[in-house]
């Protein structure tokens, strides 16, 4: 039996004039044009000479005529944005969006207004689908987008993304304080919002975000000192020692990286973080028998790191537990399907396991992700910290697209 | 699988056959024994050759030229499909694949892309019947045809209100890989009961529609623990929400724990008393509780509100045939035949 209820809740409302309009014979849709033009007129003079309300009042009037006027739509919703006037922008946004959904700017303007409704969950998913559409608009504009997905994307402790949603405005300038801030939170990995940080520790996550930006830079040099600074005057902080350690693992300074994330573990005992670096550390070293207790710690901490599982299957395959580690790299695999080096040390196992047909649809699954991987660090180009971890990733062909390039079936 | 593509092959080469005799009949009845199949041919040669040099518009005139000479040449209807279809023609690419199933109604991929026209061009009832036959008929060679197929097909059944069935076949055609976010908004939509398309969803509710998708996904994947924390936190954020309840107490009685899942299928049963759905699952965890006329009060409740819910009657049946007696049903309804 349907539930009316649930039907009222969660469908859209379309503009209730144009209901409206389209039930009531001789209501104003079906009157002449004359009022609705007029209306516009006056609504985008209104607009023109700065009476935000007065043309929000016209183009409402306008739009119960035409509802359908996705540039009088647009132009309310900016308006009442502008005039932070936020539940009545996101009311407008939804009516232009189910006329123009890929339109990523309108998907960001209600992702900012979201923000400022305190509404955080809808805010991060409709800014994150208005950047993978595309922000469009004045340069200002798109960085305060990039900045609030960034702050969104660290309070949900998706933090390597946050840091990297504000590359380009560390790249081209020297960064605000706002963004100096939100890259501190993302290196100390605390998913908070910068309003959120208690005065005792803002010195810190600005001293942080300040080595964010070098270390994005290649800057390690300058970083490495200003790390001992902090790391002196806080050296209980969770997470420093191991934004610290992976910065000298980029230089190959592993006795002192692992020195480090050993300091991390005692600090943050629960984290899986520090163990795969440990781990991935000695597997570099070629110590396997190292790298298997650390790795086997890291995925009791964490059974969904796809890190975790492809490190123990790796130690495992170097000391020759074929069978251990294809079942550590299939989970892996399954954990991250777009991870080539995970198909690569696939295979390497199936073939030790005399496995051939499948260690060569491995092989041939890790050559195509490989040069999509390849296509994509050509592209970005960027070798710095946090720039790339140990698995690769690659998104997956969507389940709602269409079959690609349909095959005709056998005949 | 194997034996499958064999099959088809089978049948195409049949297909073939069948197509070159029937077309030898035409010709030979018309007296011109070279001139139709000649041209046919150079059609079919000029049509296949646009194709292949990325001239859609053309091969699409072409195709359509020859098939006016054949009608019944399969091949041709299924490549003018597909190319209507990439084109995103889809009202142009229905009577193409209407035309290839009723030549080859054991095609599988002809019946998915008729339902996937017929989605988008939202003739809803066609597609659902069209990709469901397209199921019955099992997999076709190109596994991104029946996964495209079988996602849009959950999202018809949700739109049904066929939420168990959607789950199912999302989990059964899903839940070896990586979860798509895709997938999980039809999870989500399966789980909190939403019998809307995607599209239709109000966006200030893709956040709690997001977290039921997450809790769903892992239920699909078999991590009970996390989906019972997700639990948790979705019933903090959205107390009031229905289903999301009645959603915990299955997944608590999955986990064992019958007790917390009596508890949240009677706060269920307060956000939702004129659902048959709560006291269905009361009626379920009583019985694993050992408390037989708590679960029988349950089940002649819920078979009271919903007289049609199979669900509801088979709760009841299985009741009776657990404790070994004949219940009689409220009012005058009738028992599932199954039922003692």
């Amino acid at each position: 039996m349907p539930d009316d209820r649930i039907i009222q809740m969660y469908a859209l409302r379309r503009s209730a004039a144009r209901q409206k309009s389209t039930q009531t014979a001789g209501g104003p849709a079906s009157k002449s044009s004359e009022p609705f033009e007029q209306l516009a007129r006056d609504a985008a003079e209104a607009q023109r000479s700065g009476n935000a309300g007065f043309a929000i009042e016209n183009y409402k009037k306008a739009l119960q005529f035409r509802p359908d006027w996705d540039d009088g739509r647009w132009n309310l919703a900016m308006l009442c944005y502008s005039e932070a006037r936020y539940p009545e922008a996101i009311e407008e946004l939804k009516n232009f969006l189910a006329r123009n959904p890929n339109f990523g700017t309108a998907w960001a303007v209600m992702g900012l207004s979201e923000y400022d409704t305190q509404d955080y969950k809808n805010a991060l998913i409709h800014l994150e689908r208005g950047e993978e559409l595309g922000f469009g608009g004045a340069p200002e504009s798109i960085r305060t987008a990039r900045y609030h997905l960034a702050v969104l994307l660290n309070q949900d402790g998706q933090f390597e993304r946050a840091a990297q949603v504000l590359t380009p405005e560390t790249v081209s300038s020297t960064p605000t304080k706002e963004i100096q801030t939100v890259l501190g939170l993302a290196l100390l990995r605390m998913p908070v919002l910068p309003a959120q940080v208690e005065p005792a520790k803002s010195s810190l996550v600005q001293a942080a975000g300040g080595i964010f930006v070098l270390l994005q830079g290649s800057k390690y040099d300058l970083a490495f000192p200003k790390f001992e600074v902090l790391l002196k005057e806080f050296p209980v902080t969770p997470f420093l020692h191991y934004a610290y350690g992976t910065a000298l693992i980029a230089l190959s300074q592993y006795d002192e990286a692992e020195k480090q994330m050993r300091e991390e573990t005692k600090i943050s005992p629960n984290s899986e973080l520090p163990y795969i670096r440990l781990a991935s550390m000695a597997l570099k070293r070629h110590q396997p028998a190292e790298a298997l207790p650390l790795a086997q710690r890291a995925v009791q901490l964490a059974e969904s790191s796809a890190e975790g599982h492809y490190l123990l299957g790796r130690a495992s395959l170097e000391l020759g537990k074929e069978e251990d580690a294809i079942r550590q790299l299939e989970i892996a695999s399954r954990l991250e399907p777009g991870s080539p080096e995970v198909h690569f040390n696939l295979a390497k196992a199936y073939a030790r396991a005399k496995l051939m047909d499948k260690a060569e649809q491995e092989r041939a699954t890790f050559v195509r992700l490989n040069a999509l991987a390849e296509q994509r660090r050509s592209q970005s180009g960027n070798q710095a910290y946090g720039a790339h971890n140990a698995t690769d990733y690659s998104a997956p062909r969507q389940d709602s697209e269409k079959p690609a390039q349909p095959q005709r079936p056998e005949w | 699988m194997q034996a499958n593509t064999l099959k088809r092959t089978l049948f195409w080469v049949c297909a073939a056959f069948f197509v070159l005799v029937s077309c030898g009949g035409a010709v030979s009845s018309q007296g011109s024994p070279q001139g139709i199949p000649t041209n046919f041919d150079q059609l079919a040669k000029s049509a296949a050759a646009a194709k292949e040099a990325g001239r859609i518009e053309e091969a699409i005139q072409e195709y359509k030229r020859a098939l006016e000479i054949r009608t019944d040449w399969s091949e041709g209807w299924w490549y003018l499909g597909t190319m209507e279809y990439d084109a995103d023609h889809y009202a142009e690419a229905i009577p193409a694949f209407q035309k290839l199933v009723q030549l080859s109604p054991g095609m599988a991929a002809g019946w998915d892309f008729l339902g996937l026209c017929e989605f988008e061009t939202r003739e809803y009832g066609n597609s659902l019947e069209h990709l469901r036959k397209a199921q019955s008929l099992g997999e076709t060679d190109d596994p991104q045809i029946t996964r495209v197929s079988r996602y849009h097909l959950a999202l018809l059944l949700i739109r049904g209100g066929e939420f168990e069935n959607a789950t199912s076949l999302l989990a059964e055609t899903f839940g070896q890989g990586t979860i798509s976010p895709q997938v999980k908004t039809a999870l989500g939509l399966a789980l909190l009961r939403v019998p809307l398309l995607p599209e239709e969803i109000d966006p200030s509710h893709d956040a709690l529609l997001r977290a039921g998708g997450e809790i769903a996904a892992n239920l699909v994947e078999g991590h009970l623990a996390k989906a019972l924390e997700g639990f948790q936190a979705l019933i903090a954020n959205y107390s009031k929400i229905p289903y999301v309840r009645f959603a915990y107490s299955k997944a608590l009685a999955e986990a064992g724990k019958a007790n917390e899942a009596l508890q949240q299928a009677q706060e269920e049963l307060r956000l939702s008393p004129a659902s048959a759905l709560p006291r269905i699952e009361i009626s379920q965890v009583q019985l694993v509780l050992n408390h037989s006329q708590g679960a029988l009060s349950a089940a002649k409740e819920a078979v009271r509100l919903d007289p049609n819910s199979p669900v509801a009657r088979l709760a009841l049946g299985k009741l009776g045939k657990q404790q070994g007696k004949k219940i009689k049903p409220p009012g005058s309804l009738k028992l599932p035949r199954d039922c003692p």
